[in-house]
C-alpha cells in the first residue's frame, strides 16, 4: 500500500522541464506563482520582475515587465486578491504594482526605511515591511503610503524575512540573529523561536498551520505557527552556504517541500522524509528560488542565475510507462 | 553569483577594504601579535561572510602549518587564512582558527569614521 501511494506521487511530481523562460537579462532570484495560479512573477538582478500569464496549456507568456527599481528585484509579495503585487529592491526601496496594467503608483522606503523584506496582510490593502536598519523594525503600511502600526523594539535585530499567515492572524518575522518571532496580531502575543544558524528564508503553508525556514547549514526547518513543537522537522540533501536560497510548501495536498540549491539542482521532498524524493537538473548554476502552482500541483517554477526560469512539469515517459 | 546571505555585525568590527562587507567583531579578536606579508595580523576566534580555498601545508615563522586560506564572499579579496592542523602542542590553540591581515581589511576605527561621514553626508543631502 505505501509503495503504491508513493508511486502515485511520483506520477503527480514535477520531474521534467516543460518551459524554459529567458525574459531576464541577469539573474533570476526570486519566482512566485500568484495565489489563483493563474500567474507567475519573476524578479531579477537586471532591476525588473516580470509578470507571467499561465495559458490554458500550461504554457507561460510574458504579460508585463515592470521597471522602475535601480537595484537587484529581490523579493516579490502578491496581495492575496492577486491585483497587486510589492517588489522589493535589495536594500533599497518597496513599490506596489497593478497587476492588470502593469504600472507603479508609489515608492516606499529611503535612505532612512531600507526595506528588506515585506507581506500583505489578507485584506490586500495593507501590508508589513521590515528594514534592515535595526532602529526602524517592522512597520504596517497602507497602500498610500500611510504608517498603520509599527513594532521597533529597544534595538531590534534586523529584519530577515517577514510572512503574514494567510489567515492574517500571525505576523512571522525572522531576524539577523537567528530568531524567529511569531506575533499573534489579535493579542500581539510573542513567542520566539531560536535557530543555531543563520536563517536566509522563510515561506509559510497555505492552511497557515506551518512555516519553513533555509538555514545557510543546508538544512530546512519545519515549524508549526501554534508553537506547540519543541523541535522542528528536518529537510537535508541540498547545497547552502553562501546565498539566500528560497524553498517553498506546494504539490498533492500540500505535502510537499521544494528547494533551491547552490549546485544548480532543485531538490523535493515529501514532509513525512527529510532526504529527498526528486532531484532536479537542468539549470546550469545556483537556484535561488522555486515556487509551486497553488492551483496546480503538478507545475514548480525554479528561478536561476543562468538567467533563466524553468518550469517542470510530470515526466511523460513515466506517465507512458 | 547570486544573491549572497551576508551577516552583518553590530559594534566594533572589521570590515572589507574593498567592499565592506563584515567579517569579524572586535570581541572575537584572540591574539594581535601575528605577523605576516604585509604586517600585522590578528587572530580570530570566527569569521563571516567568507569564502574557503584549497587545503595546503604552509612553512610558516612558526613551524610547518596545514592551512586554508579565506577569501571575501562577496568580491573575492584574499584575507589571511584559517589553522586546520598545527602540530605543535603549544600551538594547539591556533586550529580551526582565523587569520586575518590588517592591510586588508578595515578595523573598527576606521569603520567608525566611515559611519561618522555617511552620517554627515546623509544629513547635507537631507538640507538639499
Amino acid at each position: 500500500m505505501r509503495n503504491e501511494d508513493h508511486h502515485c506521487s511520483r506520477d503527480q511530481i514535477p520531474t521534467s522541464t516543460t518551459q524554459i523562460l529567458t525574459g531576464h537579462k541577469n539573474e533570476v532570484w526570486f519566482v512566485q506563482f500568484s495565489n489563483n495560479g493563474e500567474y507567475l512573477v519573476s524578479s531579477s538582478n537586471d532591476c525588473t520582475a516580470i509578470i507571467w500569464k499561465v495559458l490554458e496549456d500550461g504554457k507561460l507568456t510574458l504579460k508585463h515587465t515592470l521597471c522602475g527599481h535601480q537595484h537587484a528585484v529581490s523579493f516579490v509579495a502578491w496581495s492575496p486578491d492577486d491585483t497587486k503585487l510589492l517588489t522589493c529592491g535589495n536594500t533599497e526601496v518597496l513599490k506596489p504594482w497593478d497587476v492588470e496594467t502593469g504600472t507603479c503608483k508609489h515608492t516606499f522606503g529611503n535612505q532612512g526605511f531600507v526595506v528588506s523584506s515585506c507581506a500583505w496582510f489578507p485584506n490586500s490593502k495593507q501590508f508589513g515591511c521590515g528594514s534592515s536598519d535595526p532602529e526602524k523594525g517592522v512597520c504596517m503600511w497602507d497602500c498610500d503610503g500611510n504608517v498603520i502600526k509599527s513594532w521597533i523594539g529597544m534595538r531590534m535585530p534586523k529584519v530577515v524575512d517577514l510572512a503574514v499567515t494567510p489567515d492574517g492572524e500571525y505576523l512571522i518575522s525572522i531576524f539577523m540573529d537567528k530568531e524567529i518571532r511569531i506575533l499573534h496580531m489579535g493579542t500581539s502575543a510573542e513567542q520566539v523561536i531560536s535557530e543555531e544558524h543563520p536563517i536566509t528564508s522563510l515561506s509559510v503553508s497555505g492552511d497557515s498551520k506551518f512555516f519553513i525556514v533555509n538555514l545557510n547549514s543546508q538544512e530546512i526547518h519545519m515549524w508549526d505557527v501554534a508553537g506547540k513543537w519543541d523541535k522542528p522537522l528536518r529537510f537535508m540533501g541540498h547545497k547552502q552556504h553562501k546565498y539566500v536560497i528560497r524553498s517553498c510548501f506546494g504539490g498533492l495536498n500540500n505535502t510537499f517541500i521544494a528547494s533551491g540549491c547552490e549546485n544548480s539542482q532543485v531538490y523535493i521532498w515529501n514532509c513525512r522524509n527529510s532526504r529527498p524524493i526528486e532531484v532536479l537538473s537542468g539549470h546550469s548554476i545556483t537556484v535561488n528560488c522555486v515556487s509551486w502552482n497553488p492551483k496546480i500541483p503538478q507545475m514548480l517554477a525554479s528561478a536561476s542565475d543562468d538567467y533563466t526560469i524553468r518550469v517542470w512539469g510530470p515526466s511523460l515517459q513515466k506517465k507512458e510507462g | 553569483m547570486g544573491r549572497l546571505f551576508l551577516i552583518n555585525l553590530e559594534g566594533d568590527f572589521y570590515s572589507c577594504k574593498h567592499c565592506r562587507t563584515h567579517f569579524a567583531l572586535e570581541d572575537d579578536v584572540i591574539s594581535r601579535s601575528f605577523i605576516c606579508r604585509h604586517g600585522m595580523a590578528h587572530l580570530f576566534d570566527k569569521v563571516v561572510n567568507v569564502t574557503f580555498g584549497e587545503k595546503e601545508e604552509r612553512m610558516m615563522l612558526s613551524g610547518l602549518k596545514t592551512v586554508v586560506d579565506i577569501f571575501c564572499v562577496a568580491c573575492g579579496s584574499i584575507l589571511g587564512w584559517r589553522y586546520e592542523v598545527v602540530h605543535e602542542q603549544n600551538q594547539k590553540y591556533k586550529e580551526g582558527k582565523f587569520i586575518l591581515e590588517m592591510f586588508k581589511v578595515l578595523g573598527p576605527a576606521d569603520n567608525l569614521f566611515l559611519a561618522v561621514q555617511e552620517a554627515l553626508a546623509a544629513g547635507s543631502d537631507a538640507d538639499d
